[in-house]
């Protein structure tokens, strides 16, 4: 009895990493569309630049992957004032989603130029390298350490949105950026910030998600999609609680759910969304924008 | 194809005050009305002047515009659509099992595919309908890809990845439409009854409503209109537009497959509406027409050796620039010119 | 915005720019070509050759290593073919059929090319072959073909049958594999047709699959499949084998897919049931370092070609091969240098001014390629009847490699294509 439980405990458990690394990722996102109110449509893409940082600079250390993580860091930062900056002059969101649209294109077509267009698979840490088995089943020693990695990491984000001055602010800007204004915020720089640390955050992911998710071409576009699952069912903003929940529905649905009804594996996430829609208040709906 | 120029009235001149549509109106009537019929002129006589390559690409981009101004329609509500590529499908597949049952006739496939994708429309209105704004944009993104899902896995209706092959498209019986040119003169002259309808449509009662929702919804609610209604007929008129669009796929392709409504085509409609939008400083079908034609010319043409994305991306990257940098050019020139006035 | 007075001089003048903007591309590519309306094909003495290569999306490798092929065949033949000067137009494949059918248009259309080539994927095939048949232009494709196509007048195929190679190790897997087989591929055209050729042979020689019941959305598939193009993670569906209690694993992925199903492989523990697959799994740039790597080592598959094939044409090949490219030939090389071989003795055999009927009549008389992977004929389905090989990945001196380690059956006769898919 306990020998057939194993298989699923271990599809859970894959589950449970894939939506932690989908949190990262979204939680990035809908801090951008929480803060800017812009649908960051080259997202993917930078989860995509991360990735294939990682396949560069990790060399099959800890030291080489704690290298491509600050590396990502700093990219990020620099990449996401600068989106800051070309959104700046641009007054509609039409004209914003749409630069955004370009960045991505061009992200694509040179991640293309520059690998070749191969689905890469960087090296894992020796120290995390292979798998412990149960029963039989397999799970790779890293994505147990992701696991581990991610709880504190969400954790700790719930702990700044909520408790520091730092989140106070922000949310403030999310919520009413009029008054966060009137009471001498610079939402300008609130915002810069957001965009930053939102690009930072789907960077991180794609440094230390690469052996999970690899990158290749079409893989922005996919984990586009993925992260605007988790904002559509969490909300955007800064509701971190919300969003974990989503995400890791998201990686269970993604695990479970494919090996129980493999014939809705490709459907299964468009369904629960617009039935989540269906069933949610037309206010609700609204206010999450 | 620049008919749709001739007669639409932009948005930007219907929603100004009369006095001053009329002076700005005045002042570039002529100019614009030439350039209009030098465009329609060139449009009707391309096949003369070019070759078939040309003449497939431009009834490839006729396609686009037509799924460019079904998004843009709903931009003029301020609902940004990612998703129009579901009803294109729809109205592709529909005209395609019409073909397949032996009804080659154009213009019986063309009122089938459109019917067919207004009703699919309708009935995803109200679920999409319940949000506005960027998760409006995100919704409808997830609409393409559960659209995109079913045409690659309900193989019994669409043939799965390969997608369905049809027989060309008849005018008049016995007669196939195989020749380059005269699928692009069908394509035109179902642009220009497009560009007449959206014309009407453009000046009619509904997209003053789907303006009003836009600009204050509350304020259009508390005066008696339902928004999901008007908002409903808008969606269920732009799905009828992508639908046309569709028709006009199975004409040029003899073929309608997933790739047709992949994440790829979908983006092109969306920056095409957006582009046009960024051209003219408010959603216009001029505006998304221009840029539907720009992004074929670009990606497909200049671009076919695998730097299409770039030129795409580049395209993106630029437009949305142009407006705000005249503006200020001007506004420039305008203080300069100050004292001496 | 709308009452600003200084903002209407330059919203008209955009407008005005839009339309110009309408107009200028249109000139502009008017250029090319005469009117849409006579269209006369050319005959000249050089010859053109449409390459379509993917140069963007999943199959860009596979389009480096064929235009690789190709090109080598040209250089070190004087960029002559059957004596003929020749131009090769490359356009790009990209990632679907819309994309690869747009190539395929600029080519026949603009380009007015002679000879078609290429494609890596199969699913565009079948959307090119009416328009190359219609235009009597012959298609030389250098990718899988799908079972669909029925006309095949005008294609012909340097490559492969889809259904072919899960055909030709069917029988080796029935014999040596003491126990159930499972059966794992993506859910298209491409995988039905791989994984179909495979299960009907192997079923036909007594094997036995072990894969449970309603273990696929398709009922007509005896395989368990995976979400194509995307899945997002093959564990849920690996974590099924054990307890299926398959002795042997059968699968067919190629690109992106196969480096993330051999780790994934690795990572649940299977690596004590032996994995065999279609050789795509570990072809060409699959084995390198930051791919699959050493996760592949000891992986067999079955392929037409692999570097390591007995005979000279083969060392000669490699050695022209290695002269100018760093990497291991493989058969993604091979299809399109075979290409580029046929097109020399068919165009030499098409008369003073060949034309895409002369030269495809002429492709029906050639009786031998002297290929790489050993001599080969065209089949009544205008596709190679060749040997396929058993191969395994092992270290060949530092780097990884496909080493062959036997000969499989000749003469595979595929069996039809279900009715139904």
């Amino acid at each position: 009895m306990v020998s057939d439980l194993v298989p699923w405990a271990v599809t859970a458990l894959g589950g449970v990493a894939y939506g932690l690394l989908l949190f990262v990722v979204a939680d990035g996102l809908a801090l951008i569309v929480g803060v800017m109110n812009v649908m960051n449509l080259a997202h993917g893409a930078s989860y995509l630049a991360g990735a294939y940082l990682a396949c560069w600079l990790a060399d099959g250390t800890l030291t080489g992957l704690a290298v491509a993580v600050l590396a990502g860091i700093a990219a990020a930062a620099i990449a996401g004032a600068g989106l800051s900056v070309l959104l700046k002059p641009l007054a509609g969101h039409t004209e914003q989603a749409a630069v955004t649209l370009g960045i991505g294109f061009i992200a694509s077509w040179a991640f293309t130029r520059l690998t070749g267009g191969n689905t890469l698979s960087p090296p894992r840490p020796a120290i995390l390298d292979g798998h412990l088995s149960f029963a039989g089943h397999g799970y790779p020693v890293y994505d147990l350490t992701f696991i581990v990695l991610a709880i504190p990491l969400a954790a700790g984000m719930y702990l700044i949105v909520r408790r520091s001055m730092a989140g106070i602010r922000l949310r403030a800007a999310v919520d009413d950026p009029l008054m966060a204004a009137a009471q001498g915020l610079s939402v300008a720089r609130i915002r810069t910030i957001a965009l930053a640390t939102g690009t930072m955050l789907a960077v991180t992911a794609g440094v230390l998600g690469a052996p999970v998710i690899g990158p290749g071409p079409g893989v922005d576009s996919h984990v586009l999609t993925l992260s605007l699952i988790v904002v559509i069912l969490g909300g955007a903003g800064t509701n971190i609680r919300a969003l974990l929940t989503s995400a890791l529905l998201v990686g269970m649905v993604e695990n479970i759910g494919v090996a129980t009804v493999p014939a809705l594996a490709s459907f299964s996430l468009f369904l629960i969304v617009i039935a989540v829609l269906v069933v949610r208040g037309h206010r609700q709906a609204v206010s999450a924008a | 194809m620049s008919t749709v120029t001739a007669i639409t009235p932009d948005a930007i001149n219907a929603a100004r005050p009369p006095l001053l549509q009329r002076a700005s109106a005045n002042r570039w009537r002529r100019p614009r009305q030439g350039v209009a019929v030098a465009a329609a002129g060139l449009a009707v006589v391309l096949p003369a002047i070019t070759g078939r390559y040309v003449v497939t690409l431009a009834a490839t981009a006729i396609i686009l515009a037509l799924l460019a101004m079904s998004t843009q329609l709903l931009a003029v509500a301020a609902l940004p659509s990612f998703g129009q590529t579901a009803f294109l499908a729809v109205g592709a597949y529909t005209a395609a099992h019409l073909a397949d049952a032996g009804l080659t006739d154009g213009l019986l496939q063309l009122s089938g595919a459109t019917l067919a994708a207004a009703l699919a429309g309708a009935a995803v209105a109200p679920v999409v309908l319940r949000t506005r704004g960027t998760t409006f944009l995100m919704v409808t993104i997830m609409i393409q890809g559960l659209a995109a899902a079913v045409a690659l896995h309900w193989t019994s209706v669409t043939g799965g990845d390969e997608g369905v092959d049809t027989p060309p498209v008849t005018l008049w019986p016995g007669h196939p439409l195989t020749e380059a040119a005269y699928q692009y003169w069908y394509a035109l002259a179902v642009l220009a009854a497009c560009g007449a309808g959206i014309g009407w449509l453009m000046r009619s009662r509904l997209v003053l409503v789907l303006r009003g929702h836009a600009g204050h919804e509350p304020r259009m609610a508390a005066l008696g209109h339902h928004p999901t209604i008007g908002l409903g007929l808008g969606y269920t008129a732009a799905a009828a537009i992508a639908g046309a669009g569709g028709a006009l796929l199975i004409v040029v392709n003899q073929h309608a497959g997933p790739a047709d409504l992949g994440f790829g085509t979908a983006a092109a409609g969306f920056a095409a509406a957006a582009l046009g939008t960024c051209l003219t400083g408010t959603p216009t079908m001029t505006g998304a027409l221009t840029a539907a034609i720009a992004i074929i010319a670009l990606r497909d043409a200049t671009g076919s050796n695998g730097t299409g994305p770039l030129y795409l991306g580049l395209l993106c990257l630029t437009v949305p620039y142009l407006r705000p940098t005249v503006l200020r050019l001007h506004r420039h020139w305008a203080r300069r010119s100050e004292p001496t006035a | 915005m709308t009452s600003h007075p200084t903002l209407r001089i330059p919203v008209a003048r955009l407008k005005r720019m839009g339309a110009a903007l309408t107009v200028v591309p249109l000139l502009a590519l008017s250029g090319c070509g005469g009117s849409s309306l006579d269209d006369t094909p050319n005959a000249d003495s050089t010859i053109t050759i449409g390459a379509i290569w993917a140069q963007s999306g999943n199959y860009t490798p596979l389009g480096t290593d064929m235009a690789n092929g190709f090109n080598l065949y040209l250089t070190t033949h004087g960029n002559k073919l059957g004596g003929h000067p020749v131009v090769v137009k490359t356009a790009d494949e990209g990632d679907t059929d819309d994309t690869a059918l747009a190539a395929a248009r600029k080519l026949l259309d603009s380009d007015r090319v002679d000879v078609l080539v290429g494609t890596a994927s199969a699913v565009p095939t079948v959307k090119i072959a009416p328009k190359a048949t219609t235009l009597k232009i012959p298609f030389i494709g250098t990718g899988g073909r799908p079972s669909t196509i029925k006309d095949v007048s005008y294609i012909w195929h340097t490559s492969w049958l889809s259904r072919e190679t899960g055909a030709a190790i069917a029988p080796y897997l029935a014999q040596t594999v003491k126990g159930p087989v499972y059966a794992i591929g993506p859910a298209y055209t491409g995988g039905y047709d791989q994984m179909g050729g495979f299960i009907d042979a192997f079923r036909k020689v007594g094997g036995k699959l072990a894969n449970a019941e309603g273990d696929n959305p398709n009922p007509d598939a005896a395989f368990a499949t995976t979400p194509y193009p995307v899945t997002p993670d093959f564990k849920p569906y690996l974590n099924k084998i054990r307890a299926s209690g398959a002795k042997a694993v059968y699968t067919f992925y190629a690109g992106g897919p196969a480096t993330k199903f051999v780790h994934a492989y690795r990572d649940a523990g299977l690596s004590d049931i032996p994995l065999y697959g279609a050789g795509f799994l570990t072809e060409g740039s699959q084995l390198n370092p930051d791919q699959e790597g050493d996760a592949a080592t000891g992986i067999q598959t079955v392929l037409n070609y692999a570097a390591t094939v007995p005979g000279q044409d083969n060392a000669d090949f490699v050695q022209t091969f290695q002269a100018k490219y760093p990497t291991i030939p493989n058969l993604y090389n091979v299809t399109a240098w075979d290409a580029a071989a046929l097109l020399d003795q068919a165009i030499a055999k098409a008369g003073p001014h060949p034309t895409g009927e002369t030269i495809n009549a002429a492709i029906g008389t050639i009786t031998q390629i002297n290929s790489p992977r050993g001599t080969w004929h065209f089949n009544a389905q205008h596709a190679p009847e060749q040997q396929y090989f058993l191969r395994e990945v092992r270290k060949d001196g530092r780097v990884l490699s496909n080493v062959v380690i036997r000969n499989l059956t000749t003469n595979i006769a595929v069996s039809a294509p279900p009715a139904a898919k």
